[in-house]
């Protein structure tokens, strides 16, 4: 019998014949499904993603350290290896000035010891506390404010350090937050709810005081007044400020009387001294200013004085003599008057760095770019290289940001 | 979304359900597998070149999601099959009992072929159901498949062999009973 299948146009035939198969479903019906589908899809590859969280953070953490790790052993073994010069070169330096042994007083001794059983402390720091400021980096700013004493007779300069990205007008209108007037043990802020504006084509800043603000009459009020401004806005090179009121009147400044505008002084000679309104409070350099003519030794022998009532402490021990040499332009020089009077036992480590740091300042006021210290005894005092000029410090009284 | 969709469906929906259909012949894997083809084809509209025609494109994605469900469905038996050794019968009875209303009630020559389709490879009915249920040319049948013309006239010419050699052996068979 022959096939009916034996060419294949039969079968073609064939398969052309094939009924048509249908979707039965509805448009709408195949829509829902894929959309909530594709949901579902979504959802599952994010929570395989959170998924990986954990593990790609564990890797994150391993990787970090791997890299940490063998940085911070090198540093920790330098960090050991130059303390180990130090005192090497302290124990050198003090046989070679003719002592016979090693003598250090009980402070040193325990901020030495404190130093090898914490590495990572600082090796300069010796936990002194520092009332200056040395040193900005180029990515920082410096604003300047000032509080009161407790009892207002003195202004004391506060500084901020703040990144160069952060605008210094909107910084300066702020300020008054990062003030605390009562943790501090000092008097509040002069210029609350005021606003400053700054003006650099006229060199000046215009300063807009709340409604009905006058001054306490009292010389103290009005000179701490013009004393903050002046500290504050000196640096920025303003020449005055200029008031700014809802009806263009002049602001009664009490002593001074009613004015519109107030010069910026320039920085008054000053000694400066110690500050602390009771044992639990913050400690700060204060400015006590002087007259005009006061001769550097005289301000330098004034910070010997305790002003007690006013909770104003001198920053120079009794014990220490010195003679003072203005010969060399903008250093000063600064002699010891016995070889001992740095090592001297009864005076404590952190009372030697607030000296320092106290006449550096005393010396800035006078004009002095850095103070040569001769007859030490010592090379070195918290982060003061004594054996070389000091520069005067940039500010006094840095507040840390966790201060703040 | 849901326009370009509309797009798709009014132009591709049944006659890509169609070859789905009678490529894996299960109408609910068939239900299944072209709503797979639509959200591959959304989700890569964008990266369509147009060097072929939007259908070829469509259609390609439709034989790789079946060819994908077949590897499924080989896998899974294979992992029955290590215990019962019964899955080549199984796809018989399988293909026996589904037979759908559509072919059900056409004669028996129609439900002869569409039962001998599975005993040609994957690529031979491909070019089948391609090149005749659904009349593309040669060259739109290779774009589909990747293959160049002469690969699709020899599958088509050995898949057409294959199919007659099956009917005349049953023609045969009936002859002889």
């Amino acid at each position: 019998m022959k096939s009916r299948y034996n060419n294949d146009k039969q079968v073609i035939n064939l398969l052309k014949d094939m009924p048509k198969v249908k979707d039965s479903r509805d448009k709408n019906e195949i829509f829902q499904r894929i959309s909530t589908q594709m949901k579902n899809e979504k959802t599952s590859i994010k929570q395989k993603k959170t998924y990986l969280i954990p593990i790609l953070s564990s890797a994150l953490v391993v990787a970090i350290m791997l890299v940490i790790i063998p940085v911070v052993l090198n540093n920790e073994m330098f960090q050991r290896h130059e303390e180990k010069l130090s005192l090497n070169k302290a124990a050198d330096s003090s046989s070679s000035s003719g002592e016979s042994g090693i003598k250090m007083n009980e402070q040193e001794d325990a901020a030495l010891s404190n130093d090898k059983s914490n590495p990572e402390l600082s090796l300069f720091s010796k936990s002194s506390e520092n009332l200056v400021l040395t040193e900005i980096d180029a990515q920082s700013d410096i604003v300047h404010a000032a509080v009161s004493d407790q009892q207002g007779q003195y202004m004391i300069p506060v500084t901020f350090v703040i990144p160069k990205t952060e605008e210094l007008e909107s910084y300066y209108n702020k300020v008054e937050t990062y003030l605390k007037a009562e943790e501090w043990g000092v008097s509040g802020y002069l210029f609350k709810d005021a606003t400053f504006k700054f003006d650099y084509t006229n060199n000046h800043v215009i300063m807009n005081l709340p409604k009905g603000f006058s001054l306490n009459h009292g010389s103290a009020n009005a000179t701490i007044f013009e004393d903050t401004l002046s500290a504050m806005f000196r640096h920025l090179g303003f020449k005055k400020v200029v008031f700014e009121t809802d009806n263009n009147q002049a602001v009664d400044l009490g002593q001074i009387g009613n004015i519109s505008e107030l010069p910026i002084k320039p920085a008054q000679k000053s000694s400066y001294k110690l500050y602390q309104a009771s044992d639990d409070k913050r400690k700060f350099l204060i400015p006590i200013p002087l007259k005009e003519q006061t001769e550097i030794e005289a301000a330098l022998n004034g910070m010997k004085q305790n002003e007690e009532t006013f909770s104003i402490f001198q920053t120079i021990p009794n014990k220490i003599g010195f003679n003072v040499d203005e010969s060399s332009g903008d250093q000063l020089s600064i002699t010891f008057a016995e070889d001992n009077s740095l090592k001297e036992t009864s005076i404590t480590l952190q009372e030697k760095n607030t000296m320092i740091e106290a006449i550096l300042m005393t010396a800035k006021s006078y004009g002095y770019n850095s103070v040569k210290f001769n007859n030490t005894g010592i090379d070195q005092i918290g982060i003061y290289n004594l054996t070389e000029a000091i520069k005067v410090p940039l500010a006094v009284n840095p507040i840390k940001n966790e201060e703040k | 979304m849901k326009v370009i969709f509309e797009k798709l469906y009014d132009s591709y929906h049944q006659d890509l359900f169609q070859f789905i259909f009678y490529m894996v012949k299960n109408k609910q894997v068939a239900e299944d597998l072209v709503q797979e083809v639509y959200i591959k084809v959304l989700k890569s509209l964008d990266t369509f070149k147009g060097d072929s025609s939007e259908k070829t494109w469509i259609f390609s994605i439709a034989r790789h999601t079946t060819i994908d469900y077949f590897r499924s469905q080989k896998r899974k038996r294979n992992r029955i099959a290590e215990f019962f050794d019964w899955h080549e019968k199984g796809e018989l009875l399988q293909d026996q009992n589904h037979l759908p209303d559509e072919i059900a009630i056409k004669n028996e020559e129609i439900t002869q072929i569409y039962n001998h389709l599975d005993k040609c490879t994957v690529d031979q009915k491909s070019v089948l159901i391609l090149r005749y249920l659904h009349s593309f040319s040669i060259q739109e049948t290779a774009d589909i498949l990747g293959f160049s013309l002469s690969k699709v006239k020899t599958t088509q010419h050995r898949a057409l062999k294959a199919l007659r050699k099956l009917l005349t052996e049953n023609e045969e068979k009936r002859g002889d009973a």
